[in-house]
């Protein structure tokens, strides 16, 4: 069976700074994948990567995605390919409310795919249950994109984002990080509520506890720039014992 | 033209055109002599120059160089021009002005109350008797546009609001200019609201690629307890030269200026206002969005002079590729004006570095127990807001168009009026169309 994403060999720059130093990861459909690693391993930079941002510069490997080459691709050509990168950090946009961010980028998506646009009431109908299943009232989707909003609110926004573009890849950005034990859990459910058999989930984390709530089926090491070791969900467990130190 | 040769060259051709006109402008007597006095003082001021303080920001630059007639001869325009320069989905009675004359058989009157009969200017100049002389303000101080106006205003518009009149239908004044090369337009229109009068005037200009000229004068008196809304729309052509003021005098009452300008080669939007008694406000709110090689130009005075007054002022000025747009704000607080309480504020937001925004807030203050306060800021468009958008799914220019919008979305919302909202919105949206993502170049820093 062939790969969903297939990294190899994967060398990144920020400012002339080389993060990612020879990466390489391979994850099927249907899997969930946990990469945790210490701070400045380069954890967020292989998700801005991913994600498109360009001032992250390649500097050598590859980046397959359904057997494409992703890199070739702008970031906007890459969500409607269906890769949603959940931020570390959610961006506020003061002036442009929540539903009409949801609404223009589901059918930004959906033109580029030649599908037709989804009309405001089946849009609607679609932001309701969606934000019902998160805990997220009509009125914060009418507020600015994460305005004021507190960090679990941001987080759990993201979510609701992710749960309406409904991606086939989706890469969560130390999306625990932050968060009370309620919102963890309503985060969680998020994230299991996307797992199925033609979708992948990659986890950025830096502690194990998402990893309570969210079973991984791999687990990955990531430690200056480099996958150094992989495992099973008991590697989880195993960093958070000895510490990232030891078991990398 | 050698009998002009005493005038400065950049007025010459106004000068010709002045005397080619004289016989047939409207009015006598006074009026005759008043323009006179008037071209005189214009052709002894000439153009301002760039070291002139207030028009160091402008360019005047191709009205040096064209020479405009007024406009003798009707266009013929098809009425369906004319609904495209109008509000969409407006419901209101309607005056019309093609390339500056006043179009009477294309404007609708019905749906105004019984004792509101805007007048055409130039009858009320024809017919109009010793009344004049309240009507027209001279402009004895003005500068060369003032005098210029004066002189050669032939058209406009005359609105008295009685005592006491809440005009609930908006009223809309279209100026559109049509196949008009080299011709221009000295509009005056005047607007008086009587005690406790209310009215909101929607106001498009919009415009072919003529190279025309509008020179407008709005002059308002606004009385007490009375209340104008004043609602423009300047998108006019890319040829044209604009020059538009609004010179209010209140009492104890409000003025309220909601402005979008996108239009012309150049233009110069002013707005002064007199507070003549205690209790009077001003709320301007301004939006500046300015294509690639284009000036645009904002020039506010509010003249604190007694005590009590308020005023507001938001400006917001979005700038492509190689354009310029300024904002100049002046609040001078008299020392007699207590208790005055002022705020100004400009943001401006460059899409590209190319651009050049100018803002000058001047507060002039000699009354000592006063609130004032102004701020002014120039920012870019953020790449993290940009990648944020991008990341979901909006192509470079979708996201830009999405935080400009943004950008203004406050003063849109503050338009007290729904299609004139969404004509705002729409106009906005018109112009960041006509962009490519050339004019809005923005790199990431890398």
């Amino acid at each position: 069976m062939t790969h969903l994403l297939n990294i190899e060999n994967l060398h990144v720059a920020i400012q002339g700074e080389e993060i990612l130093k020879g990466l390489n990861l391979k994850i099927k459909a249907g899997e969930v994948h946990a990469i945790m690693g210490p701070n400045g391993a380069g954890k967020s930079t292989l998700a801005s990567t991913l994600a498109g941002r360009e001032s992250f510069e390649v500097l050598e490997g590859t980046v397959r995605y359904q057997d494409e080459d992703l890199l070739a691709l702008d970031a906007h050509e890459r969500a409607a390919k269906g890769i949603f990168l959940g931020f570390q950090y959610p961006t506020e946009i003061p002036g442009v409310s929540n539903l009409n961010f949801l609404r223009t980028a589901l059918n930004a998506q959906r033109r580029q795919r030649g599908e037709a646009e989804m009309d405001g009431g089946t849009f609607m109908k679609l932001a309701r249950e969606k934000a019902q299943n998160l805990g997220i009232s009509i009125e914060m989707l009418k507020r600015f994109v994460n305005v004021g909003f507190s960090g679990g609110e941001k987080k759990r926004n993201e979510m609701m984002q992710m749960a309406v573009l409904n991606p086939t890849l989706a890469i969560l950005d130390e999306t625990d990080s932050g968060l009370d034990i309620d919102a963890l859990k309503v985060v969680s459910d998020g994230i299991n509520a996307l797992r199925s058999a033609d979708k992948a989930i990659l986890l950025i984390t830096h502690y194990q506890r998402l990893l309570d709530y969210v079973t991984p089926d791999h687990v990955h090491v990531l430690a200056d720039g480099k996958i150094v070791r992989s495992g099973g969900p008991e590697l989880a467990h195993e960093l958070e014992e000895k510490g990232y130190q030891a078991v990398a | 033209m050698t009998q002009h040769s005493e005038s400065p060259s950049d007025v010459a051709a106004f000068h010709a055109a002045y005397d080619h006109l004289k016989p047939a402008l409207p009015g006598a007597g006074w009026l005759r002599e008043l323009r006179h006095v008037a071209m005189t003082r214009f052709l002894s001021l000439g153009l301002p120059g760039r070291r002139a303080e207030q028009w160091r920001y402008a360019d005047l630059g191709p009205l040096r160089k064209g020479s405009f007639s007024p406009v003798t001869l009707a266009q013929e325009t098809e009425q369906a021009r004319i609904d495209a320069a109008a509000v969409p989905g407006l419901d209101a009675p309607r005056l019309v002005f093609i390339n500056g004359r006043f179009q009477r058989a294309l404007s609708r009157m019905e749906g105004l109350p019984a004792d509101l009969a805007p007048q055409s200017l130039r009858e009320v100049l024809i017919t109009g008797g010793g009344s004049l002389r309240d009507l027209i303000t001279d402009l004895r101080d003005g500068d060369a546009f003032d005098q210029l106006n004066t002189a050669m205003m032939s058209e406009g518009v005359v609105i008295d609001v009685p005592k006491g009149l809440k005009v609930e239908t908006p009223v809309e004044i279209v100026y559109l200019v049509d196949d008009a090369d080299d011709r221009a337009a000295h509009l005056r229109v005047v607007v008086r609201l009587g005690e406790g009068a209310s009215l909101k005037l929607i106001e498009s200009f919009k415009g072919d690629d003529s190279r025309f000229f509008t020179n407008l004068i709005t002059q308002t008196t606004i009385a007490d307890d009375a209340h104008l809304t004043l609602i423009r729309r300047q998108n006019e052509g890319a040829e044209t030269v604009h020059i538009s003021r609004i010179y209010a005098t209140l009492g104890r009452g409000a003025l309220a200026v909601h402005h979008l300008a996108t239009g012309g080669q150049s233009a110069r939007h002013e707005l002064r206002a007199d507070f003549t008694t205690e209790g009077g406000d001003v709320r301007y709110q301004g939006i500046q969005l300015a294509r690639p090689h284009q000036t645009l130009d904002t020039l506010t005075f509010l003249d604190h002079a007694v005590p009590n007054c308020t005023s507001d002022q938001a400006y917001r000025g979005v700038l492509a590729a190689q354009a310029v747009a300024s904002f100049q704000g002046k609040v001078l607080v008299r020392r007699d004006a207590q208790k005055t309480d002022a705020k100004q504020k400009s943001d401006s937001l460059l899409l590209d570095r190319s651009a050049t925004s100018n803002a000058k807030p001047e507060l002039e203050i000699y009354a000592d127990d006063v609130q004032c306060a102004h701020g002014s800021t120039v920012g870019e468009l953020s790449t993290d807001q940009l990648f944020y958008l991008m990341a979901r799914g909006l192509s470079p220019l979708e996201a830009k168009a999405m935080l400009v919008e943004a950008f203004i979305a406050a003063l849109c919302d503050g338009v007290p009026d729904e299609a004139a909202r969404n004509a705002f919105i729409e106009t906005a949206r018109g112009w960041l169309q006509n962009l490519d993502i050339h004019d809005l170049a923005l790199k990431e820093a890398s």
